[in-house]
């Protein structure tokens, strides 16, 4: 990959400039159509980017200097994580990608998780060590069959890259890891009903509880990003073509993460917040049984030929 | 009926929430602010007796009766008003407007006396309405003893009572009711 | 690791001032410890100090929620002392005033329940609903809560617009039994986090000396609208809903099924209602030396008010006992050994009200 390519996929498309306005247009999506399917108005579609520029502008909160750059720090390397993850992303059919750039980018995706468990007990808040708790406990539980749905996709493509894998054939292997994929995006996305780790009711909200202003709207945007690279990897795994233009491939890309979005706002609208110990139940009954179905496929083959 | 058919009915049915500044129609008899006829009033004090809060006062003075009313401490349950013996208060079809300092909104009535037709000196206002209720079938010439003030009614019922009692002569008459 | 979360005094999910200190092993509860004195307004002590009337507006505001039945028993125990008989249509208007905050005081706690675990369309569908008994109320009284109506010896307002009530009844019987009752006994989501949550049976409610749906979902069938009927209750048929399971879903269960049968005695009470005086008479009555006691069953519970005059135109005494304040004990009972995630839930489950509790 060229220097160029590398700036233009983390400062334009898919990263920066295109994925910031993404994460808010997606964060008010969520907001708007949460609010319709209650019976009320909602948002304009600013008010994501308001409410940054309102926190951004606020008084930050005196802590001691170990403290400060922790909350501080969090943030920004979740935000960075969510850029780089991104640029990985292949969207475009021309774009190359390298050797193992999967396993980079199922690390990068796991930083915003990880950040905001450090943040919870950073923070020195009950609150937030209750929820960053329950946060790393999810995130064994989810990234489980996660981790395993990606072996098996890389499994049965051959390869670590990213383009290979997009690139490679639809059968059940796919199907069934996408599948998985899809199961763990409420949770990574911290939405009902696997909202436990930001349960408002019982513990404000979790990790972030004692960030305020510009932290605060990091660890906002820094969601928004996870929400564009978490609807933006099942796109890009699950769609079988490319249309072969730049334009329609962002066409297809962005509306379908779109829709993606709307069927996760549909889904946490529609539940109860769930207890942890339920949604680790549900993980590793649902979510392993898939993913290692899809696991056992990739590695036979010859299994799916025989069903056939 | 499951979840996702109400989801799908309020996105039919659209947002049942107003903007801001749009607002219902306040409901007909909605108890707001208490407001006074101040030409109606006859300074009794019973509003005053029955607010829970001090919201209404009435302060009688030589000339005039203060009639007192601070929103920012009613409670809107409308006890006033409905003990009221002259239907003197009501209250507004709005609510009040919102106030930093529950001073601010206060109102300050007079009401004025009216001179004694005996004595000319001010006294508390007799209403119509009143004397039509509470001196019903009153001969005449004692109907007018309800508009003197109390120091000439005082003075007039030592006056009968010496004229029964020391002089003899018949109680002014009643009618029969 | 144990450590010590406290639940308020300021608090998402429990937006009123009370405390939970819930002292945790991991995620389950080891002890909790209850403190509701933040909110102390002395009503008792102010309600000595105010006339009658005064102290009818007064208590009126011991509850945001309930409050028509706070001025309602105060009534009744001030007419039972000075020997008032109610006219036939006040009593029928006191009853469906009181009906209709049941259902408003229910359509909130079943949203508060929803919020709690959650489950925020839910919570918007009882609001929404709930709102347009505020409406109606609002309709009827001229207030959204403090409605104002009763006061010695009958009513203050009469019910101007029967037909706007039976319509408002009849649409939120519908939206009770066609979306409430199926989501909150049938959603997935909502059973798993309800059933077999906050246990207490039957005997541990008699011994905790619970009142009020909690007790009813415990299987005790005591409700005071039966058992000494006040208002025209006597006159009126209603079944008294009773769940056995004791667990957070019976209170559920109970609660929305009262809500039917809130709808249901609205309706009789409207066909029922005969024409005629709303009040005793003069407005001004003496109350005589003595002592009074009258109760009610309020939303939350048995509410008692005890009266005690000295023939002055100023009560000697006032005492008040609300339905929150003896359910409360109950939680610690329940909560314990419960997961830190169900410690909001089995909070609301009991439907306290601090405002209540700490007057
Ligand atoms: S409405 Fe009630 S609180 Fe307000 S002034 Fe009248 S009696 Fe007092
Ligand atoms: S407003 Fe009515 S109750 Fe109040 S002092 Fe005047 S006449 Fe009496």
């Amino acid at each position: 990959m060229s220097w160029e390519k590398v700036f233009f996929a983390l400062l334009i498309f898919p990263g920066l400039l295109y994925a910031v306005p993404t994460a808010w247009l997606m964060l008010w999506l969520e907001r708007k159509f949460r609010a319709r399917m209650q019976g009320r108005i909602g948002p304009p579609f600013y008010q994501p980017f308001f409410d940054f520029v309102k926190l951004m502008a606020k008084r930050r909160v005196l802590r001691p200097s170990f403290d400060s750059i922790f909350m501080m720090g969090l943030p920004l390397v979740s935000v960075s994580a969510g850029l780089l993850a991104l640029a990985l992303l292949p969207i475009s059919s021309d774009s190359r990608g390298f050797a193992g750039d999967l396993v980079l980018l199922v690390a990068f995706l796991e930083v915003p998780s990880l950040c905001s468990v450090l943040a919870g007990f950073a923070s020195r808040s009950i609150f937030g060590q209750v929820g960053a708790t329950r946060e790393a406990i999810l995130s064994i539980t989810y990234n489980l069959p996660f981790l395993t749905a990606i072996v098996a996709l890389a499994y049965s493509a051959q390869s670590l890259r990213l383009v290979d894998i997009a690139a490679s054939p639809a059968g059940g292997v796919r199907a069934l890891a996408v599948l998985t994929i899809c199961l763990c995006l409420p949770v990574k996305l911290r939405i009902n009903p696997f909202s436990v780790s930001n349960a408002e009711q019982e513990i404000y909200s979790g990790p972030a509880t004692e960030f305020s202003g510009p932290q605060l709207a990091m660890w906002e945007l820094a969601h928004g990003l996870e929400w564009v690279a978490l609807t933006g990897l099942v796109v890009c795994l699950g769609l079988t073509f490319r249309t072969g233009t730049w334009i329609g491939d962002f066409a297809i890309y962005t509306s379908l993460s779109l829709v993606l979005v709307i069927l996760l706002t549909i889904l946490a609208t529609g539940t109860a917040r769930l207890k942890i110990q339920q949604a680790a139940r549900f993980y590793w009954r649902w979510g392993m049984g898939l993913s290692l179905v899809a696991l056992i496929l990739g590695v036979f083959p010859d299994i799916e030929r025989f069903i056939r | 009926m499951n979840i996702f058919s109400v989801l799908l009915k309020n996105l039919r049915m659209g947002p049942a929430t107003l903007r801001f500044p749009e607002e219902v129609p306040y409901p007909k008899g909605f108890h707001g602010p208490v407001k006074i006829h101040t030409e109606k009033c006859i300074c009794c004090g019973m509003c005053a007796y029955v607010c829970v809060s001090g919201a209404v006062r009435v302060a009688e003075h030589k000339d005039n009766c203060e009639w007192v009313y601070s929103p920012g401490l009613c409670t809107f349950c409308g006890k006033c008003v409905s003990v009221c013996p002259v239907e003197a208060l009501h209250m507004a079809a709005k609510s009040a407007p919102s106030y930093f300092n529950t001073k601010a909104l206060d109102e300050v009535h007079l009401v004025p006396y009216s001179p004694c037709p005996e004595c000319g000196r001010p006294t508390p206002p007799v209403r119509e309405v009143l004397r039509a209720k509470a001196f019903k079938g009153v001969a005449p010439n004692v109907l007018v003893k309800s508009l003197i003030c109390q120091r000439c009614r005082q003075k007039d019922s030592q006056r009968a009572l010496v004229s029964i009692q020391v002089k003899g002569e018949p109680p002014p008459s009643r009618s029969d009711k | 690791m144990s450590f010590t979360i406290p639940i308020g005094p300021y608090h998402p999910a429990l937006e009123e001032p009370c405390k939970v200190q819930v002292i945790c092993e991991g995620e389950i509860v080891q002890d909790v410890s209850l403190s509701v004195k933040y909110n102390f307004r002395g009503v008792e002590w102010l309600a000595e100090r105010r006339n009658y009337h005064q102290a009818i507006a007064l208590v009126e505001r011991v509850c945001g929620i309930c409050s028509n039945v706070h001025a309602l028993t105060f009534c009744n125990a001030l007419e039972g002392l000075a020997g008032l008989t109610v006219p036939e249509r006040a009593q029928y208007i006191r009853t469906i005033m009181v009906e209709l905050e049941r259902l408003t005081s229910h359509a909130l706690w079943a949203g508060i329940a929803a919020e709690v675990m959650g489950f925020q369309t839910l919570f918007m569908t009882c609001f929404a609903m709930r709102e347009q008994l505020m409406d109606l109320l609002e309709t009827i009284s001229g207030n959204r809560i403090h409605y104002g109506m009763n006061c010695i010896g009958g009513v203050t307002r009469d019910l101007a617009n029967p037909e706007a009530v039976r319509i408002t009844v009849r649409r939120v019987r519908q939206t009770v039994t066609d979306q409430l009752i199926p989501l909150f006994t049938e959603d997935k989501t909502i059973h798993a986090r309800c059933s077999g949550i906050g246990q207490m049976t039957k005997e541990q409610a008699v011994a905790w000396g619970a009142v009020g749906p909690t007790a009813r979902a415990s299987g005790l069938t005591e409700d005071i609208r039966q058992t000494s009927p006040y208002a025209a209750y006597n006159q009126l048929e209603f079944k008294v809903p009773v769940e056995t399971s004791g667990d957070v879903f019976a209170r559920v269960v109970v609660r929305l099924l009262e809500m039917v049968e809130s709808c249901h005695i609205v309706e009789q009470a409207l066909d029922q209602i005969p024409p005629g005086p709303i009040h005793h008479g003069p407005i001004f009555v003496e109350i005589p030396r003595g002592e009074a006691v009258a109760r009610a069953e309020a939303p939350r519970g048995e509410l008692f008010y005890y009266v005690s005059s000295d023939g002055t135109d100023i009560p000697c005494r006032v005492k008040i006992r609300t339905p929150s304040f003896v359910n409360l004990p109950t939680v610690r009972l329940m909560m314990l050994q419960a997961n830190l995630a169900d410690v909001p839930l089995i909070n609301a489950s009991i439907d306290p009200c601090y405002s209540c509790t700490s007057r």
